[in-house]
Formats: C-alpha cells, sequence, structure tokens
C-alpha cells in the first residue's frame, strides 16, 4: 500500500506539459488507499479471513464498492495513459472494459470468491486470504471502468446505458448469492462456522448478517451513482435544449416579433 | 437460396458431406464421448461416495459399541451428579475440555448449542462437559462459561483423581498440560471428540473437531431413537 502511494506521489511529479493534478484527484486516490488498507488490516482483515463471514463480506464491499472507484476517480487521465502503454495493457483494458465482459468478469469473481470451496480453501493460508482480496480489487477496477475510467474511450458514453450496466451488473447479479447466504438452513462456510464465536455470534445469524451486507450493502453505492448520472443526464438534456433554443429565438428576434417563448423546459 | 438448399440436402445426407462438414462432425462425436466420459466418472466417483456413506452415523463409527460409565462427579451447584443414571432416556453428549480453552471447546459448544436450538432436534438431549482442569474450574467459573451458549448444559467436575479416571473410563486421551508455563491462562492437552450415548446408554459413534452442524443435525434424531 506504501508502495502504491509513494508510485502515485513520484508520478504526479512528473506530469506532461499543460497537464497538472488537482488536490481532489489526489485526496480521492488517497482514501481510496486509506480504506484499502482499512479493509486489509486489524481488525476487519482478521476477521474476515478467520472469524466472520459478515466481515468478509464487508471487506468485498469495500474494496469493489468503494475502493475500486476511489482509485479510479483519484488516478489523473495522463498517469493512467502513461500506465497502460507503459505495462502495454491498452488491448487488455479495452477489451475488459466492454460492458458485458467487465460485468461478467466482475460477476464471475463474485461467485468463484463467495463459494464455499474457494473461501474454505483460500482463506485458509496467508496466499490465499491475498490472492482473494487481489482478485476483489482487481474485479471492482474492471467494474467500474465502464463508468469512471480515468480514460475517456473506455468510458460508455451513454447516461441510460451506464445507469441500466450499474443495476445489472453491481445489483441484480449479487443478490443471487447473497439470498443464498440469507437463507440458508446451515453455515454454508466451513471457515467460519468451525472458528471461535465473536461476541457471541452464531454461525448461521453471522451468514445470514453476511447475506443482507451483500444485498443491501452496496444499495447506497450503486443507487447513488445513479442518482448522480441521472441528474448529470438531466442537466446534459437540459443545457442542449437550450442550446438548441437559442438560435431560434435570435431567429424570431431579427423578425421583429419580442415576445418570450412559453415553451416548456425540457 | 440453392445455397440454402443444398446445405439441407447435405445434413440430410442425400449428397456426400465434404471434409469440413466431416471435421465438425468428428468433433460434435468427440465432445459427445468427452461428455459422455465426464458423466461416467461423476456417476463412478458419485456412487462411490454413497458407498462411503452407508454407515448409520455421519459422526467416527466405533469399532465395538461400549455401555456408557456411571461415573459420579459434581455438578456447578455442588451437588453429586451420575452421568448415566441421571440422565436415564437422553442421548447423552460428553466432553471432557476447560474452560479457558481458545478453541476447540467454546466452537463445540457453540455449535452443539446452535444445533439443538434448531427445530426438529430431539428435546432428550443432555451435554456434559467435564474439566480436565479442576483447580481452576470452579462450580461458579463453569456455570459462567457454559452459560454463554446453554444454560442447560451440565457443567461436571471432581477431584484430580476422579477426573482422572472419568478419562480412562470414557477411553478419552488423559489432558495433559502444556509445556508452556502460563497460570492464568494454562495451555491443556485434550481430548477433541464429542462421546456421544444413544438413550439406551450404548455409545456407537464419536465426533471429533471439527464436526459441523449438518453432521449433528443428521446424527441427532438418530441416536435419539435408539431405546
Amino acid at each position: 500500500m506504501l508502495s502504491l502511494v509513494a508510485s502515485y506521489l513520484v508520478l504526479e511529479r512528473r506530469p506532461p506539459k499543460g497537464h497538472d493534478i488537482r488536490s481532489s484527484q489526489r485526496s480521492l486516490f488517497i482514501g481510496g488507499v486509506l480504506l484499502l488498507w482499512l479493509a486489509t488490516d486489524w481488525p476487519l482483515g482478521l476477521l474476515g479471513a478467520s472469524y466472520l463471514a459478515s466481515a468478509h463480506m464487508a471487506q468485498f464491499l469495500i474494496y469493489t464498492m468503494v475502493v475500486a472507484p476511489l482509485l479510479l476517480l483519484g488516478t489523473p487521465e495522463w498517469m493512467a495513459r502513461r500506465l497502460v502503454s507503459r505495462f502495454r495493457l491498452h488491448r487488455l483494458v479495452g477489451r475488459c472494459s466492454r460492458p458485458v465482459t467487465a460485468g461478467l468478469l466482475f460477476n464471475g469473481v463474485l461467485i468463484l470468491t463467495h463459494s464455499p470451496w474457494t473461501v474454505d480453501n483460500l482463506r485458509v493460508n496467508q496466499f490465499g486470504s491475498f490472492a482473494m482480496d487481489a482478485l476483489w480489487l482487481l474485479g471492482g477496477l474492471v467494474v467500474w471502468i465502464p463508468i469512471v475510467s480515468p480514460i475517456a474511450e473506455h468510458k460508455m458514453t451513454s447516461y441510460p446505458g451506464r445507469m441500466a450496466y450499474l443495476f445489472l451488473a453491481l445489483a441484480v447479479v449479487p443478490a443471487v448469492p447473497g439470498g443464498f447466504l440469507t437463507f440458508a438452513t446451515f453455515p454454508l462456510y466451513a471457515t467460519y462456522e468451525l472458528a471461535p464465536r465473536v461476541h457471541g455470534l452464531g454461525a448461521t445469524t453471522d451468514q445470514q448478517l453476511a447475506g443482507l451486507v451483500m444485498k443491501l450493502g452496496g444499495i447506497p453505492v450503486v443507487w447513488g451513482t445513479i442518482v448522480v448520472l441521472m441528474y448529470r443526464w438531466s442537466e446534459i438534456s437540459r443545457a442542449e435544449g437550450e442550446a438548441s433554443r437559442a438560435p431560434r429565438t435570435a431567429l424570431l428576434g431579427t423578425g421583429g416579433h419580442d415576445q418570450p417563448s412559453t415553451e416548456p423546459d425540457q | 437460396m440453392v445455397e440454402r438448399f443444398g446445405r439441407i440436402e447435405e445434413a440430410r445426407g442425400s449428397i456426400p458431406l465434404t471434409s469440413t462438414s466431416i471435421k465438425t462432425t468428428q468433433q460434435l462425436s468427440l465432445l459427445f464421448k468427452v461428455g459422455l466420459g465426464i458423466l461416467a466418472v461423476i456417476s463412478v466417483i458419485t456412487g462411490c461416495a454413497d458407498r462411503g456413506n452407508d454407515s448409520r452415523f455421519a459422526g467416527l463409527e466405533v469399532d465395538a459399541p461400549a455401555e456408557m460409565p456411571d461415573l459420579t462427579l459434581t455438578d456447578t451447584a455442588g451437588r453429586p451428579f451420575a452421568m448415566r443414571s441421571d440422565t436415564r432416556g437422553s442421548v447423552r453428549l460428553v466432553y471432557f475440555g476447560f474452560t479457558s480453552c481458545p478453541d476447540i471447546c467454546p466452537v463445540h459448544l457453540a455449535q452443539l448449542s446452535d444445533v439443538l436450538a434448531r427445530p426438529g432436534m430431539p428435546p432428550n438431549v443432555e451435554v456434559l462437559f467435564v474439566t480436565v482442569d479442576p483447580e481452576r474450574d470452579t462450580p461458579e467459573v463453569m456455570r459462567t462459561f457454559l452459560d454463554r451458549f446453554n444454560r442447560e448444559f451440565v457443567g461436571l467436575t471432581g477431584t484430580i483423581n476422579q477426573i482422572l479416571e472419568a478419562q480412562q473410563q470414557f477411553s478419552a486421551l488423559v489432558a495433559l498440560p502444556s509445556s508452556v508455563e502460563d497460570r492464568d491462562s494454562p495451555l491443556i492437552g485434550h481430548d477433541g471428540r464429542v462421546f456421544a450415548f444413544a438413550p439406551d446408554g450404548v455409545g456407537r459413534t464419536q465426533y471429533p473437531h471439527p464436526t459441523r452442524q449438518t453432521t449433528w443435525t443428521r446424527d441427532l434424531p438418530i441416536l435419539a431413537t435408539l431405546r
């Protein structure tokens, strides 16, 4: 994590001519790294790795719903382009940023990393836990690229498309495994079932809590983003409407009619 | 259109197949065979797994089922408690542990507490927790510890010799204090099995650590019927 911040700070000192980094972008990136640290380190990291399925799910949400978009929003376009060309990732990122591919990849990661077999085999050692964390972060970055990519051509252009994508990729599919966890009769993960209880929280209750976190935890982020997108879309539509009316008003003005337009705003 | 009709005729076999279609047929046939092979392997594995589950219990079945010893220890109220005759008609789950155990004991007890609270579980199940650390596990300490899981769990203690004898009679591994010196929170190596006895008093199965809830919920109703 320190290397992530250090690389960012080194790169930001060498912007190309005419480009600079906004302080808000720097804050977003550092905020993302701080949250990444909070989700990975004690106590949430330890609880999620060995004791509580609900903590595991909270970690997943923080990685994919908060950290990943913050890191993307905090990266200026010139820096992202430089990184992508330095590591020759343009084609790969381009392919992964297609909405269908990104949605499938993210939900594939979601299902894979929440299957009992994967959790019970990966969570038992540090490398497995690290692999799971890395997969979550990658999955989160991939799924958010079509919405908040710093590189313009990787972003979806249509606002309704972006909203539909967010709803389908981040709200619909996660509800399915979330439902399984909430309504399962028995604890699904041996790792959490056979761990010493934390504050007397039973294994089944913990799993139901995990299911609720998965189903409901992302709602504020997804719907908050959809509301922001809808607002921007309406602003753009209004601006376009005003721009298209302006020449007509000018035309009417030259014809000597000074009556104001009675058309309602679009 | 002619091309389309030509393809339909080809598919019907009225004209000879081209090399491309032969290749496709071969690939499809190979795919079909691979699919059949995978199905065969799965059915063999499943069959083997089913054969392995033919045993009556999901827990460890003992080679020679034995009668439950009827030792008398002291419960958490300070009264004498006969392990067999005071629990007649119940499934008895006997466990040797200690209250400052960091992992195995609390997990076993929490699992049992969760399982016994499930609908459909037999009401006549007695959990008997015998301390292997009678010096520190006073009746009060044990009661407080067990109440964290279930107020119905029975805590039993005795003299060091009585506890030793109990472990031997249940064929449990005798608990030994760890070489690490820590008087406040000692580590004791002890048997991690739960010894199960049906209402008829015979011990046919044991449950090591870790035992999942699915195992308990499968076996407890079966055990309760053995009268």
